[in-house]
């Protein structure tokens, strides 16, 4: 019996020996020369079509196989990619691109204007149903390619954000040839010009990305990058520490504090432009009246919010848009002034007691539930009855996007993809904007914010939005709260990545020693 | 019974269609428009819009259902809305890795049943046996996501043995496997008692067990472990079902009370 044991035993510990010794192998550790790179993200990309893509987890891979004509450098300043230069029309309505020399797709055929042009053809399509049509089609109304290497957009009116668009993930410029040989499959099967290429793809397990050998640019510096779909968020950690993973994102909030004390990894923190906002039915008593949206502005401790709730991880915002945004300029925040917030309240009528509702997700942005609560107590202690309500995502958009639903307030954040002011704002705040879930209106405002998109004048354009979120701030469709950051998490060997302020993860640039 | 078996099949269909209805009912019944979800929370209208238009959402619902029973018929499953791929491929890709891993919990199971039985019936009430004993009860009273976190813990964390995740090759499934046939054995412990078990293999009533498996020599640790078991796994009674029928059908293992 004994000897049974120690066998057991024995070839128990020879597999686990066995084991050990292949461990080193994960992630390409030893070899010399470009190096493999492991990406673990909460979810996989539901499409490298970037023309039909809507999830920032797919523009991460995107932005590796697909390039632009112009791109965001990390400063968020708007620098040539695929075009080598630029001009724009007296009347704003027409931009030529001269594109680079030798630049190629990843089948061989080169960059050319035809190729611009069949790309932005293909989005500027509705017949295609790409989720990015209207990025696009708004504003753009033909694209003629004039020579082999100058291309010419032709605009329905001056378009101040048009080259912020263009360095949307969705401006990636598709193979003609891979577009004719795979129609709709280029989602699955994408071939750009940057300096990743697409390896293999199985669903639910890894997206392999190889460099592309024959890139035009700067070569790339690692030989494969992997992107894992890991959506257990303490899974995700272990795989860093462990080194399964070189690079995680995001970094769960509920691990920050011990990963970064632990010091085996490192964590950095970027800020995003996402705003963090709870949002008022302006058409609706008591929030119709200023006074009140003031009111509950001065109600709210920002500072605190940022200290105790969100653990030092957000900034309260300076303005409807965030710091680094395009035509930002801080316009102050609401100090914390319960009393104030009283007096204004009673000046506008509002009796100790009022019924008001409060929406919010749960588990949707960092900490949101908690701060919701907070707001709450806040909202309560200058003598509103707050009725409290968490949701679960999916129904909660639902719900906000029907007014009839019954919302007075509602946590919501706004992000801005071109990084500029006119995403920023015009949604939110004009009259007809998209995403006008406070069903604000203010023609003053209205005018601003058409202006402000059809400037093509950087200077006249920042003097024209200092404006607006001036209005915005004064009339207070919104409870601002914080701006939010974002946290990437990278092995020691790691180097040259970094989180956007667009919230994307630039992998472009990554080396591993 | 030519006859009974195309009776049993014809009645199948109703069925069928109406399990097919009622889930296609059930789900657009969930709160949440899909469009909108898919089209993420910055999209304008317009484009939320073209979305509902490609996936077919602002047709009636019984056109949808319409669609969705002929592509049916064709063994068209649709397209996850998900990853945007055919569900039926989806399923391929990892159907043989559930496979591999069912097989590698089934043979750890077994073996470390087999093992732990084996020894507690040749010396009863002596170390091993009752080192077995509260093995088996904390492996039952630990849900399983549980284990597997500890032995990434230890195995991966500490030790840097084995890999967290992931699935390539052989050394990703140890773990895994492991934590699911541990978590699954408690069905050897008890008497190696070829009679009850069975006897009481068909009964599905967790009060059973105990019964049968407590008639001996270790009729107190198994109180307790009814006990717990009860008051901590209200829903541990599906879970063992499983259990029980897949070792059954492998039959591999007569020698336990199969829970």
């Amino acid at each position: 019996m004994k000897k049974l044991i120690s066998i057991v035993t024995l070839s128990a510990m020879m597999l686990l020996a066995a084991c050990g010794n292949n461990s080193s192998t994960g992630g390409g550790g030893g070899q010399e020369g470009p190096k493999d790179l492991v990406v673990a993200l909460g979810s996989e990309p539901v499409s490298l079509d970037p023309q039909d893509a809507s999830d920032g987890i797919s523009y991460h891979a995107t932005e590796l196989i697909y390039e632009k004509l112009v791109t965001f450098d990390q400063d968020m300043k708007i620098v040539p990619e695929l075009a080598k230069e630029w001009k724009v029309s007296e009347d704003g309505k027409t931009w030529t691109f001269t594109l680079q020399d030798g630049a190629t797709f990843q089948d061989g055929a080169p960059v050319n204007a035809e190729a611009v042009k069949t790309s932005f053809e293909r989005i500027l399509d509705k017949q295609n149903k790409l989720k990015r049509h209207s990025l696009f089609a708004e504003f753009i109304d033909k694209v003629t390619a004039d020579s082999e290497k100058q291309v010419t957009f032709h605009l329905k009116f001056p378009y101040g954000p048009m080259l912020a668009t263009l360095a949307h993930p969705a401006g990636g410029i598709h193979s003609p040839k891979n577009l004719q040989e795979k129609g709709k499959g280029v989602n699955k099967a994408p071939v750009g010009s940057g300096p990743y290429q697409f390896k293999e793809w199985i669903s639910g397990d890894k997206l392999v990305l190889e460099a592309n050998p024959n890139y035009w640019g700067e070569k790339p510096k690692l030989k494969t990058i992997t992107i894992k779909p890991v959506q257990e968020n303490a899974a995700r950690t272990l795989m860093l520490e462990t080194g399964e993973a070189d690079v995680i994102f995001p970094v769960p909030a509920t691990d920050l504090e011990r990963i970064k004390s632990e010091g085996k990894v490192t964590v950095s923190t970027y800020p995003s432009n996402r705003n963090l906002y709870m949002g008022m039915n302006t058409q609706k008593a008591p929030f119709d009246n200023v006074k009140v949206r003031q009111a509950l502005n001065y109600a709210v401790d920002k500072d605190t919010i940022v200290n105790k709730i969100m653990m030092g991880n957000a900034k309260p915002s300076q303005a409807a848009i965030s710091e680094l945004t395009n035509g930002f300029s801080a316009v102050g925040m609401y100090e914390y002034n319960p009393e104030k917030a009283k007096q204004l309240l009673a000046e506008a009528g509002v009796q100790p007691g009022t019924k008001i509702k409060l929406w919010t997700p749960e588990g949707r942005y960092l900490m949101d539930r908690q701060l919701s609560e907070f707001v709450q107590a806040n909202l309560q202690a200058v003598g509103f009855d707050v009725e409290f309500r968490k949701w679960e995502w999916g129904a909660y958009q639902e719900a906000v996007d029907n007014p009839d639903s019954g919302y007075d307030l509602f946590l919501l954040s706004w992000a801005v993809p071109t990084n500029d002011a006119d995403w920023g704002l015009r949604p939110n705040f004009a009259s007809d904007g998209s995403n006008n879930k406070t069903l604000f209106a203010n023609q003053e405002l209205d005018a601003l914010l058409e202006k402000g998109m059809k400037s093509t004048n950087e200077e006249e354009r920042k003097t024209i939005y200092n404006q607006a979120l001036q209005v915005i701030k004064e009339d207070a469709p919104w409870l601002f709260l914080v701006e939010m950051n974002q946290f990437v998490g990278t092995s020691k060997h790691v180097q040259g990545v970094y989180g956007s302020n667009t919230e994307r993860l630039v992998l472009r640039y990554a080396e591993k020693k | 019974m030519l006859g009974y078996v195309v009776k049993r099949l014809l009645q199948l269909i109703p069925t069928l269609i109406g399990v097919s209805i009622l889930t296609f009912v059930l789900i657009h019944a969930v709160p949440g428009d899909p469009a909108r979800i898919i089209a993420g929370p910055e999209a304008s209208e317009q484009d939320v819009q073209l979305v509902r238009e490609k996936l077919g959402l602002d047709q009636p619902l019984y056109v949808q259902y319409g669609k969705y029973v002929a592509d049916l018929a064709q063994g068209d499953l649709g397209t996850s809305l998900r990853s945007e791929r055919p569900v039926l491929d989806e399923i391929m890709i990892r159907f043989p890795t559930t496979i591999q891993l069912t097989l590698m919990a089934i043979v750890v199971m077994v073996a470390a049943g087999l093992f732990a039985g084996i020894f507690s019936a040749t010396k009863p009430n002596s170390l091993i046996d009752n080192a077995t004993m509260m093995v088996s009860l904390f492996g039952i009273s630990m849900p399983v996501f549980w284990l597997g976190l500890m032995l990434i813990l230890v195995f991966s964390y500490y030790w840097g043995v084995l890999p967290s995740g992931g699935n390539d090759g052989f050394r990703h499934f140890i773990l895994p496997a492991f934590a699911l046939g541990i978590c699954s054995r408690h069905f050897l412990i008890g008497d190696p008692g070829p009679v009850d078990a069975l006897q009481h293999a068909g009964s599905d009533q967790p009060g059973f067990r105990s019964d049968c498996a407590c008639q001996r020599s270790k009729r107190k640790a198994c109180h307790l472990q009814a006990h717990l078991e009860e008051r901590t796994h209200p829903d541990h009674h599906h879970y063992r079902t499983g259990i029980r029928d897949a070792a059954r059908g492998s039959g591999a293992y007569r020698d336990g009370v199969f829970y």
